[in-house]
């Protein structure tokens, strides 16, 4: 019974901990592809100029 | 022109405004006694509240009423585009703080005027205090209510969420005022001896006293246009 | 990128502390007598708790800074601890819960701890309400400061009065009576020394999400 609570317990940290971190991930992943986006972009002006 | 001067000419302005228009306080009014009457409902017809529910239905009522009113306070003025006209007017921005905040405590009360009595007639069967001793738990939530509810209604008047974000943002900061207020009303509706309501009197105040501060120090900031 | 870099000091200091903590919670540590098991929650539960207090206070101080100076890094410091101090209070409470049921029968009291952490929760989840609702960054960034602050300054008032409800509500447990055997307590030293350093790999690593973002924006849509 005890051991049940300490197991749910530690599970809703790790989840929660590496749900959060997975979220930033996410955010940084997308940023990082908006950049690679911006600099073709800025690329091609440059060569077209 | 002074300072006393500078507020008492915002507090008419927007207290004839309110007169002639009527907008917030007929709305506060039946929100509120609308709230008192499904609470009445829920609580069962023709079962008798006894004092610690009553109080808790009476400041359910006036919390929810009264934000009602603090979302026009400033929503009016961000509406017509004179926020920035206040801003370059002579009035320092802790006179608009102290002006608006009065605006809202007297909005308040004159609702009170109204919920109070009805509330004695829906659930006053029970309970033996006098209305009166209500008074100064009334005056000293509305004066909180005023200083905190002014700054964060600066903060949510600015977003396009206004009436949705106001009590978001200010019941959780009001929650240890509600608590005393509540427990004093037991109290008072129980028709304990005054002493017992002191205890939780003096910390009200001292909230009070906290948050006209800090709205003093913050309103300049909240209230900027950038 | 040297924010970065530091992060990811932070962060392999963590991954390094992490194991070495859960490690020593099941193994070295003692089985507490009455509370059997479950107590072994309170040592990620007491350094999750200080945490969160500790984004909180962070952020009442970047809030303070902003307002002063008007820089945007102060904004990131504050959007990073806000966010980071409501999900580590989510788990608090969580934890807390799961702790409580079978020690004290019931999920929650209105203990002055649980209480503040409570409140602590809606006032800085609400300030994260805020931040989405605004598009304006300047007035965003000046908002939260003042959401910020303003929730900082309710904690104690908030604590002292919980402290005065309790004398209508029975008091379930005292959480201060805990006496702590000295293996429990480096036990307890380590898994928060792991979860410090967690804590700074993750803001470091906030913070340069939020002024990366800030920059990409600006570059996007440049302002004249």
């Amino acid at each position: 019974m005890k051991d049940t609570f300490l197991i749910i317990a530690y599970m809703a940290i790790w989840l929660g901990l590496s749900g959060y971190i997975a979220t930033l991930a996410h955010r940084q992943k997308k940023l990082s592809l908006r950049i690679e986006l911006l600099s073709k972009r800025l690329n091609t002006e440059k060569e077209s100029s | 022109m002074s300072s006393l001067h500078q507020i008492r000419f915002l507090l008419c302005k927007d207290l004839r405004v309110e007169l002639r228009k009527k907008e917030s306080l007929v709305s506060m009014a039946f929100f509120g006694a609308l709230i008192l009457v499904i609470l009445n409902i829920a609580t069962g017809i023709g079962k008798q509240v006894d004092a610690e529910t009553g109080a808790g239905i009476l400041w359910v009522a006036v919390m929810f009423s009264s934000v009602l009113g603090l979302g026009r306070v400033f929503a009016r003025e961000k509406e017509n585009g004179c926020v920035a006209a206040l801003l370059i007017s002579p009035a320092a921005p802790w006179e608009i703080y102290v002006a608006k905040a009065l605006v809202n405590f007297t909005l308040m009360v004159l609702s009170e005027l109204v919920l109070v009595p009805v509330f004695y007639v829906l659930f006053g069967a029970q309970l033996q205090g006098t209305p009166l001793t209500l008074v100064p738990i009334l005056l000293l939530v509305n004066l909180g209510f005023s200083v905190t509810g002014t700054l964060i209604s600066a903060i949510s008047a600015g977003t396009r969420r206004n009436e949705v974000l106001l009590p978001i943002l200010l019941f959780p900061l009001l929650l240890p005022l509600i608590a005393f207020a509540v427990k004093a009303t037991s109290a008072a509706l129980a028709a304990r001896p005054f002493a017992e309501l002191l205890d939780q009197l003096e910390p009200m105040a001292a909230f009070c006293v906290i948050f006209a501060v800090v709205g003093y120090l913050l309103f300049p900031f909240a209230i900027r246009e950038d | 990128m040297t924010l970065t870099n530091r992060s990811s000091l932070f962060a392999g200091a963590a991954a390094l502390l992490m194991p070495v903590a859960i490690g020593m919670i099941f193994f070295y540590a003692p089985l507490e007598k009455t509370m059997g098991s479950v107590q072994k929650i309170f040592y990620f539960h007491l350094p999750l708790a200080f945490s969160a207090f500790l984004s909180f206070f962070v952020a009442f101080v970047a809030g303070i800074m902003y307002l002063r100076t008007r820089r945007q890094v102060w904004d990131a410091r504050l959007a990073a601890s806000v966010e980071i101090g409501v999900v580590f209070t989510t788990l608090v409470l969580i934890t807390g819960s799961l702790w409580g049921k079978p020690i004290w029968n019931t999920y929650w009291t209105w203990d002055p701890r649980l209480t503040t952490s409570l409140i602590l929760w809606f006032i800085y989840a609400s300030c994260l309400i805020l931040r989405s609702a605004v598009e304006e960054e300047g007035k965003r960034a000046t908002y939260c400061a003042v959401m910020a602050i303003v929730g900082f300054v309710d904690v104690p008032i908030v604590f002292f009065s919980a402290r005065l409800w309790r004398s209508i509500h029975p008091v379930v447990i005292r959480s201060d009576s805990v006496g702590l055997e000295s293996s429990m307590l480096i036990t307890l030293l380590v898994s928060m020394l792991a979860m410090l350093a967690f804590w700074i790999g993750l803001y470091k690593f906030r913070v340069s999400l939020q002024l990366q973002e800030a920059a990409a924006n600006e570059l996007l849509n440049p302002k004249d």
